[in-house]
């Protein structure tokens, strides 16, 4: 069995509900294991992700069919090298309806690509109902809730954004104090750089918090990668011990 | 029984999509695996015959050596279908009523069908008046071809009705619009619809298409498609028994 190739789509129909940072924190996170990784930014109007990680990131657009193909033809390409995608909130519906128009589940699973939706969680009713509409939209498609403890908190969450399968578990975001945040929201800061090498003005105790809010943050990505892998690893076991595919056998 | 299928499609002007409607047409007998060939009247180039080079002949429709070999050869198991050249399509139905052609259609020998790819004029509207008396029997279809997205409300409604009242049982098809990008790969890529969507070249060696246009393709063509499924296209032109015997086989 090969490798399957992850792609990420971070998305929420609400602004500021922590997309970007998920996807500094994932495509880093890669960086950190020295793995390629692939970053593509949908927000035409701050393109923050690619002032971060610049050097990992292209900008991206699906206004137009020119920039629709830039954007899915790469995502199909099954090159084992993980790709994270942070769809704006202004392009939510339009990435989604192409998504489905193109029929891009489809061709990842017709090549070894697993997409993966991390939704960006908000305690509104709009996020939630969407939420569901989109697990309809796309049944075979892996859809995990995050939820960022500094957008919103709260036992609700689990009940608004339940998990989809045991593959899709929710991801928590844990909460940065203001001063971090603020330390993290100064480009061109990277998270990587900081463990590499702590600058010298940041007192140890901030530096520490961020150290171990990085390291639930990355636990959380490990585990979320080989829940991946295990199911599929499982998927193509038993599609060998029956001869036949898992869905069937399980009928 | 059976009997032979004929499809004429036709439109009194060009650039109405007229060849792309029977491609789709050429690509949905062959998904479902009813036996096709095809009649491109554009002589000398062709343009269909670019498209399905092995299932089509370039003819004149409007000479008799040519009539024979489209007509003569009719077969109980495979279905006709002539893509007539802009204007041609009220000449073409005068020399089969000539031929005999359209008796045997009325009596009932032959299964004929004509879709009338209308434009966005009036005097396609005109030609609708014209081929109307020569069609009691014949399953007429009049494609609303939006792939070049033509505006049809630029017509008059009540001026539509009243010529659409004149043919009995004509039946609309709508095509919807094709992505232009993706239209512009496929001419350029020279090959049927689902060549395209399979990613395959000419010769059926794979080809690199983009991901996002051949998407743009299956899904246009589906809902082409389905427009054919709603008005029993399969049924029409092969019917049950043959079917079963077909598969039988």
């Amino acid at each position: 069995m090969t490798r399957p190739t992850h792609v990420y789509i971070i998305a929420s129909p609400r602004p500021r509900t922590g997309k970007t940072i998920l996807a500094r924190a994932l495509t880093e996170f890669y960086r950190t294991d020295g793995r390629p990784v692939g970053a593509f930014d949908l927000d035409a109007m701050d393109a923050t992700l690619s002032q971060f990680i610049p050097k990992f990131t292209l900008r991206a657009e699906i206004g137009g069919t020119q920039g629709q193909v830039a954007l899915f033809d790469q995502l199909v390409i099954d090159d084992e090298k993980p790709k994270v995608v942070d769809v704006s909130a202004h392009v939510f519906e339009a990435f989604f309806k192409l998504m489905e128009e193109i029929d891009f589940a489809g061709e990842a699973r017709r090549q070894s690509i697993e997409p993966v939706i991390l939704y960006a969680a908000n305690s509104d009713a709009v996020s939630a109902k969407t939420y569901a509409r989109l697990a309809e939209r796309f049944p075979g498609l892996t859809l995990a809730p995050v939820y960022n403890d500094g957008i919103a908190r709260g036992s609700h969450l689990r009940e608004q954004f339940p998990a989809q399968s045991v593959v899709a578990l929710p991801l928590r975001i844990p909460l940065l104090s203001p001063t971090l945040r603020a330390i993290v929201d100064t480009k061109p800061f990277s998270f990587t750089e900081f463990r590499r090498r702590p600058p010298a003005d940041i007192p140890e105790p901030i530096e520490d918090e961020l150290n171990s809010w990085l390291k639930r943050v990355y636990l959380q990505f490990r585990e979320m990668e080989l829940r991946l892998l295990l199911s599929k690893l499982r998927g193509s076991l038993m599609e060998q011990l029956d001869g036949r595919p898992p869905e069937q056998a399980s009928a | 029984m059976t009997k032979p299928a004929v499809i004429i499609v036709g439109a009194d002007k060009g650039g109405v999509g007229k060849t792309t409607v029977t491609r789709t047409l050429l690509d949905y007998f062959a998904a479902r695996k009813v036996p096709t060939r095809a009649f491109d009247t554009e002589a000398p180039k062709g343009t269909l015959k670019r498209f399905h080079p092995d299932v089509t002949d370039v003819v004149d429709v409007t000479k008799i050596p040519d009539q024979m070999q489209i007509f003569d050869t009719l077969s109980d198991s495979s279905v006709t279908v002539i893509d007539v050249r802009a204007g041609l399509l009220s000449p073409t139905l005068t020399s089969l009523r000539d031929i005999g052609f359209i008796d045997a259609a009325k009596k009932g020998q032959i299964s004929f069908s004509v879709f009338h790819i209308l434009g966005p004029s009036i005097t396609s509207l005109d030609e609708i008046a014209e081929t109307a008396e020569f069609l009691d029997d014949a399953r007429y279809f009049l494609v609303k071809n939006f792939i070049n997205n033509t505006h049809f409300f630029e017509w008059d409604q009540a001026t539509y009705n009243a010529y659409f009242r004149r043919i009995k049982d004509a039946v609309e098809i709508t095509i919807p619009k094709l992505n232009e990008m993706a239209c512009e790969q496929v001419e350029l890529a020279s090959v049927p619809f689902l060549t395209f969507i399979a990613n395959k070249g000419p010769n059926g060696d794979s080809a690199s298409y983009s991901f996002v246009l051949r998407g743009y393709v299956r899904h246009w063509l589906g809902h082409v498609w389905s427009e054919y499924d709603r008005i029993k296209l399969v049924d029409i032109v092969s019917p049950k028994e043959q079917q079963q015997v077909r598969a039988s086989r």
